[in-house]
């Protein structure tokens, strides 16, 4: 006891170095399983980074609005194009959609199952980014009480962004693939015979090996999972943007630029 | 620094940082605000704990959060906090130069503690992968301690330019 109230200072730090490190440990045991004060503080902290996460994309596109105002004017024009061209498209897909209902009836009449896993999509918005520099790891705005569960895969349209790693109420986290922990198993898009496995580098691209050393994988290729692992088959990676050969490993290692722009990337789908 | 100052300090820095801060970042690399504190408040000022104490809460925080396994980024917090503390013992804290010196090695040093617990879990983080990183962390840093030291030198010296402070 003399000897602690003597060296106060050093007692302190040594206690707090070791209760940390029993928290590492509780952490480290129980990875995965979601913790009440974690899910508490997450669903405070989703709260708050709501509002600040609309805030900051209006003041974004604000700001890019006035700077680029040429462009804007621009971009509004194709798009008023684009949108006449929509509304045509529109009502001939009404048609299809009036077609397709009397096909399903007539699937239903006839117990048809469908050769198509037709999927529930849950559009989400991103309210936190990872502040630690370290992982590729994002919040949204949706949570168990949508639906969604651990393992689903989200989506951009229709390019990967990753999977859910943790769901709580109102809130669920997202790690993208180009964190350097996620593995996609891809398949090249001009010839389907073409298999490997991507990663993140670190840098915000992917790279990877394809299972076959002679794999005729050229530049410009385009990537889609495989089906095998966690990601459904048929989801657009990336493009593939550099192709070496490893004398070491007798691979073919290529570059992949993903097909989402992750830097800018505001709203999320999750397939159900 | 006072506690309630330094609280809401902290607090702001860690909101920004999973928010508004990504806005600024370079090749996907951010300035670590809770890391810049903790320097700054353990450096500058007289016989000060508060540094390292919110660090090490809002470090828990922040892994609660964001990170795989909570306790890291406390850890690396508290030895940096502390390594601040023997440094200005025999670094001169009113010397610029001084201060870009310890966020430089504090940030090399948080770096590296972050990344060896991390790889001790079983994290697949590449030892490359954190030096590749290190530059724009020290430089981001250094840049917003720099902000933040003439920021505060202002407020204690209102006259700079006076000869009195020549």
């Amino acid at each position: 006891m003399r000897w602690i109230r003597e060296h106060k200072g050093l007692t302190a730090f040594l206690s707090t170095f070791l209760a940390i490190c029993i928290i590492l440990s509780v952490s480290y045991l129980s990875a995965g399983s979601n913790s009440a004060v974690g899910n508490l503080i997450q669903r405070g902290t989703a709260i708050v980074a709501k509002p600040l996460a609309s805030a900051k994309n209006g003041v974004t596109d604000s700001a890019r609005g006035i700077f680029r105002f040429k462009s804007v004017i621009d971009e509004n024009e194709t798009l008023r194009e684009e949108n006449d061209r929509l509304q045509q498209e529109l009502i001939q897909s009404v048609l299809q959609q009036r077609e397709l209902q009397e096909l399903r009836e007539l699937s239903n009449v006839l117990n048809h199952d469908s050769v198509l896993g037709i999927k529930n999509v849950m559009a989400a918005n991103i309210i936190e980014l990872d502040g630690s520099n370290w992982f590729n790891i994002f919040t949204i705005d949706k949570g168990a009480e949508s639906g969604i569960e651990k393992g689903d895969i989200v989506v951009d349209g229709t390019a990967l962004i990753g999977r859910i790693i943790e769901v709580d109420t109102g809130s669920s986290k997202v790690t993208a693939i180009i964190d350097e922990s996620s593995k996609v198993s891809f398949e090249v898009l001009r010839d389907l015979s073409i298999m490997g496995i991507v990663q993140g580098d670190g840098t915000g691209n992917l790279s990877g090996f394809t299972f076959n050393g002679d794999a005729g994988v050229v530049e410009g290729d385009e990537l889609l999972t495989s089906g095998i692992g966690i990601y459904e088959a048929g989801i657009i990676i990336g493009t593939v943007t550099a192709v070496s050969y490893n004398d070491d490993t007798q691979l073919k290692t290529i570059v992949v630029e993903p097909s989402v722009k992750f830097n800018s990337l505001k709203k999320v789908a999750v397939i159900l | 620094m006072k506690y309630q100052y330094a609280i809401i300090a902290f607090a702001t820095a860690f909101l920004l940082q999973s928010t508004v801060l990504n806005i600024f970042s370079i090749f996907g690399y951010t300035p670590n605000l809770l890391l810049c504190l903790v320097i700054l408040i353990s450096f500058l000022y007289e016989h000060n704990y508060k540094g390292i104490t919110l660090g090490v809460i809002f470090g828990l925080l922040s892994d609660l959060c964001f990170g795989q396994y909570v306790g890291i980024a406390a850890i690396g917090y508290l030895l940096v906090g502390m390594g601040v503390l023997f440094t200005k013992e025999i670094l001169n804290r009113e010397n610029f130069g001084a201060v870009i010196i310890v966020t430089g090695f504090s940030t090399i040093v948080y770096n590296l503690i972050y990344w060896t617990i991390s790889r001790l879990l079983g994290s697949p983080y590449t030892f490359v992968y954190m030096i590749k990183g290190q530059p724009f962390w020290i430089a981001f840093n250094m840049l917003v301690i720099s902000i933040a030291y003439f920021t505060l030198i202002g407020k204690v010296t209102k006259h700079r330019r006076d000869r009195y402070y020549r």
